[in-house]
């Protein structure tokens, strides 16, 4: 920690200021308290010593503003200076007063409070979810000099992953990056106990540790050596697996785990803060933490599996930096033409990358609950602009006696702050509850979950939006009331009301204003369900029920020769191929709608040239019966055997026979046979050449959402680490196999965990993102839609009870009471209508913004927003005639009476 | 009446306390008044601070401190003067108290 001397909380600061009186005295406790800051921070952390100061800050705050707030007990001649006090003296008669006013309506004050705290809610709870999973600050030390490193094709930024040898000559050779290191999140069979479990970890090298600069809160670091075979058993554990599995066990350190197989010392624990964010894998607090061995021979540079975190050097700019690993990767690419030629390095600021599109949905359901809170703004400036009738006298007393315009204005706001904020407080208490029921709704694949709670930085959110939404709703009114016309308002004040006529139609405005802000979240609304019901019928290329999945790592010293995997697949099918109520077991490299696992390539016959990317295409290697268990439709050929298996482990660049997939032979042969055709990978020399012998439908690959590219199925390699998936289609429930895999691989290793679950669940899982937004906007949808039916409720029965005279009078003239109905109804109508003319534009320009959530449908379909403006027409009809029809049921005698 | 920490001078006589003084434990005041007197010279604000701490095994709370530092003022049992700034104060100046009672009452304590 420096030396220098460190500022205190900016806010607490300005809440002394404000609550001291300016002075030398004040000035003098500031200097202390900043001293004991700075003694705190330097001895304890900076977070303790803001602590203590905002603890310090509240409390004489709390004993100072009370004796100001005191009513001065001056001679009389002195009062009338009073009326121009202090600000902070003004603001609190003024706090006073409006708590008094509010005491005195409860019923009043309890609904608008409730009806912000419904706008306020959700923009806190929507904030606290962006806060935790996007503006939260990584816990490394100074956090912006941490970035993520991706190779990429030329001219493109895309997300691959470093090869061994490339990052070798990356960290050695560049001189903008203070460390460099990466790492491969995995899974982990750990047995401490006898019973193997699956632990989510990662695999890093000395230099990632150092690069994100964290200290281990117990034990140390592993260093460089430990990435030597033979010295890389160590393993450290994170804060919560610590605390979960070890019941934070102080001796934990010096212990030793059973992992993959081979015995590991535990060396030491992360804090409770440390983090590893990855889109990747999901990935945000791995459990464990063990040395990665890299390969330093050549062999894999075709291979991109290593993610990679660098800290910058200080002052060295992003830009800086990349352009000197684009340097080296230039180099690379005239070095190792054959795998390097068309590969690339860029840099991208961490946070960013390790989230992927969750920012941009997360923004989107922040602008519509913003709408939310317009809507839920116009609803109380209505209340409050009815209420001003009754308090119309009250002003123009106030006026008589010597109030200014301003002074009342700034009471009436104080009157709609106070309201604001103690709505705020609602939103806190109810987001508190809320963020549980969202954090559990939250698709799991979402990393840094877990951060999402409400804390300082919310509080403030709140307080802020609060404020604003106070200060937006109470403006108009406030405005509005202070420009009293005092004989009219006293006139009032005795029964006579004359300026309802221009307040009604302010206050249908505001009921125009509400339908049209409501208008763009059902459109919203009803383009997300639209989208969620397109995504789910997404024919899939596949049949996932009856299928079930096992995850099995075949990892450690056992599993080294590729030989040792293939054998255990292959015995590990057949067992089950064995068992009654399996039709198929197989399996496979990689699942359908998970995929990222690609390269490019090219037709055989035709000549390498470095300048030509190739056909991208995804890689599944799998067993025989693999496409039979997914009942992937065959269109041409055959699918794979045992006998296509053989010549797949036999090296180097053989020739294997694939199965490939319907967009692969649109892109090779389009209208041709494909069987017999060959192509091979885009290298010199080619990787591997592959016959075709077999075409079948597109699966699938990235979700439901993004469409099918070229996938070649390769017979089983176990070519990467990455982990296997034990496919076997049962003939009834998948899951009642469970129990029987996992003891069958126990009986071949009882060392392996085994990870179950049904393809129909993957499936599943893949449509929760887009449900979660589709609920809450649903939700946010019908909330909005009880605020302007209530609105438009209230404003009617008000407005018809000033205007009760006019009905008699029109009755009394002989108008019938179903053309009455007809005259006030239209009346109201007509606003509503300019209020939905206008909310048509701004729904089709909010829609732009939806428009990055649709799926399947045009995000400014005139139909659709037709349908919602008369649905909203149709609601605002319906809040309409209660108060209409029981104002013309009045009898006119009594209506004429009640004058 | 004036509201706590205001440095205008009072036009209030010496020993008419605060009307909302009578709430707080006197022997409080006593404390700080003592911590005063043993800190001679460097009787700032912090240092007063920890001292009471010290006493007392527990945190004292900075609004109880200045508010009975106030009181004392008032009371005419202490005065101050302004002293300067030092670099860990943000540029603010300080302010140290001593006791209007001189050194006899110092060496009681």
């Amino acid at each position: 920690m420096s030396r220098a001397a460190q500022r205190p909380p900016v806010l607490a600061v300005a809440l002394l200021r404000l609550s001291l009186p300016r002075g030398l005295v004040r000035d003098t406790i500031l200097g202390d308290l900043c001293e004991e800051f700075n003694q705190i921070a330097r001895s304890d952390s900076r977070r303790a010593a803001s602590r203590w100061y905002w603890r310090q800050a509240l409390g004489l705050a709390a004993r100072a503003l009370p004796a100001r707030a005191r009513p001065p007990r001056k001679p009389i001649d002195e009062a009338a200076s009073m009326t121009r006090g202090s600000f902070v003296d003004e603001l609190l008669i003024d706090l006073r007063y409006g708590v008094r006013q509010l005491a005195r309506r409860p019923a009043f004050t309890v609904v608008v409070v409730l009806t912000l705290a419904v706008g306020i809610g959700p923009n806190v709870a929507i904030f606290s979810v962006l806060k935790g999973l996007v503006l939260r600050q990584l816990p490394y030390p100074e956090p912006e000099r941490v970035v993520a490193v991706w190779e990429t094709e030329v001219d493109f930024r895309g997300y691959m992953p470093l090869t061994a040898p490339d990052y070798f000559e990356l960290r050695e050779g560049n001189g903008s990056f203070e460390e460099l290191g990466v790492y491969e999140p995995s899974w982990f069979n750990l047995n401490d106990d006898g019973v193997p479990i699956r632990v989510r970890g990662v695999a890093s090298t000395a230099s990632l540790l150092r690069a994100l600069g964290m200290e281990p809160a117990m034990g140390r670091l592993f260093t460089d050596d430990a990435e030597v075979p033979g010295n890389h058993r160590v393993v450290i554990l994170s804060d919560g697996f610590w605390k979960r599995r070890y019941a934070a066990d102080p001796a934990i350190v010096d212990r030793q785990l059973t992992i993959n197989g081979e015995p590991f010392d535990v060396i030491g624990v992360m804090p409770e803060e440390f983090e590893i964010v990855d889109f990747w894998s999901g990935l945000s607090r791995p459990d464990i933490h063990v040395p990665l061995v890299l390969p330093r021979g050549g062999e894999l540079r075709g291979m991109h599996w290593l993610l990679a975190l660098g800290r910058l050097a200080p002052d060295v700019p992003v830009e800086a930096a990349e352009a000197d690993l684009r340097a080296i990767a230039s180099r690379l690419a005239a070095d190792y033409p054959a795998t390097n030629t068309r590969t690339q390095v860029w840099i991208d600021p961490v946070l960013r990358s390790s989230l992927g599109g969750v920012s941009r949905t997360l923004v989107f359901l922040l602008v519509m609950v913003g709408v939310l809170l317009l809507i839920a703004c116009a609803n109380v400036a209505a209340m409050l602009l009815a209420r001003g009738t009754y308090r119309a006298a009250e002003l123009a007393v106030r006026a008589t006696l010597g109030a200014g315009r301003r002074r009342l204005a700034r009471q009436l706001l104080t009157e709609s702050v106070l309201l604001s904020l103690l709505a705020g407080v609602v939103s806190v208490i109810s987001a508190v509850w809320g963020l549980e029921i969202l954090k559990s709704l939250i698709p799991g694949r979402i990393p840094r979950v877990e951060g999402i709670h409400i804390d300082g930085s919310v509080l403030l959110f709140a307080l802020i939006i609060a404020s604003i939404t106070g200060a937006l709703f109470g403006l108009a009114p406030a405005l509005f009331a202070s420009r009293t016309d005092l004989a009219g308002a006293l006139k009032e004040g005795l029964g006579i009301d004359s300026g309802w006529r221009s307040r009604s139609k302010k206050l249908r405005l505001l009921l125009a204003a509400q339908l049209a802000l409501a208008l763009a979240l059902v459109n919203a609304a009803a383009l997300l369900v639209i989208s969620y019901r397109n995504v789910v019928a997404t024919p899939l290329g596949f049949d996932g029920e009856q299928v079930l999945l096992a995850e099995i790592h075949t990892e450690g010293a056992t599993y080294e020769a590729p030989e040792s995997r293939r054998a255990f697949w292959l015995e590990l099918a057949e067992r089950l191929q064995d068992l009654p109520g399996v039709e198929v077991a197989a399996a496979t490299t990689k699942l359908p709608l998970q995929g990222g696992n690609n390269g490019f390539a090219i037709a055989a016959d035709a000549p390498y040239d470095a300048g030509v990317r190739g056909v991208w295409v995804e890689y599944s290697w799998v067993l025989p019966g693999y496409l039979e268990a997914m009942r992937i439709p065959v269109i041409e050929g055959r699918t794979l055997t045992q006998a296509d298996l053989d010549p797949a482990i036999s090296r180097p660049g053989p020739e294997l026979q694939v199965v490939v997939n319907r967009a692969l032979v649109q892109q090779f042969w389009p209208g041709e046979s494909a069987l017999g055709r060959r192509f091979r990978q885009n290298g010199n020399p080619a990787a591997w050449t592959a016959v075709v012998v077999g075409v079948v439908e597109n699966v699938r690959q990235f979700g439901l959402e993004r469409s099918p590219i070229a996938e070649v199925y390769f017979p089983y390699v176990p070519v990467t680490r990455r982990s296997t998936y034990l496919v076997a289609r049962t003939a009834g429930d998948p899951n009642a196999l469970a129990p029987l895999v996992r003891e069958i691989v126990t009986a071949i290793d009882p060392n392996l965990a085994v990870n179950t679950v049904s393809m129909g669940d993957i499936v599943q899982a893949v449509t929760e993102n887009r449900r979660f937004a589709m609920l809450l906007v649903m939700l946010f949808a019908g909330t909005a839609l009880v605020l302007v039916a209530a609105g438009t409720y209230g404003i009617m029965s008000y407005t018809m009870s000033q205007r009760l005279h006019e009905v008699g009078v029109r009755a009394a003239l002989g108008a019938d009471r179903g053309r009455l109905l007809v005259f006030f109804l239209g009346q109201g109508m007509r606003f509503a209508s300019w209020g939905l003319a206008l909310g048509i534009f701004w729904a089709l320009w909010a829609a732009t913004i939806t428009s990055n959530q649709v799926y399947g449908v045009n995000p400014y379909n005139p139909w659709l927003i037709l349908g919602g403006t008369i649905f909203m027409f149709a609601v605002t009809v319906a809040a309409s005639v209660v108060p209409v029809v029981r104002a013309s049921r009045v009898d006119p005698v009594q209506a004429l009476r009640a004058e | 009446m004036r509201p706590p920490f205001s440095d205008q001078r009072s036009s209030e006589g010496p020993g008419r306390g605060a009307p909302g003084g009578k709430a707080l434990p006197r022997d409080f005041d006593a404390r700080v008044l003592g911590a005063i007197r043993r800190l001679d010279d460097a009787a700032y604000g912090p240092e007063i601070a920890r001292a009471l701490e010290r006493d007392a095994g527990k945190s004292v709370s900075r609004g109880a401190l200045y508010t009975a530092l106030d009181r004392l003022e008032r009371k005419g049992l202490v005065r101050w003067r302004i002293e300067e700034a030092t670099a860990d104060r943000g540029g603010l100046p300080r302010r140290r108290f001593e006791s209007t009672q001189g050194h006899d009452a110092r060496m009681e304590s």
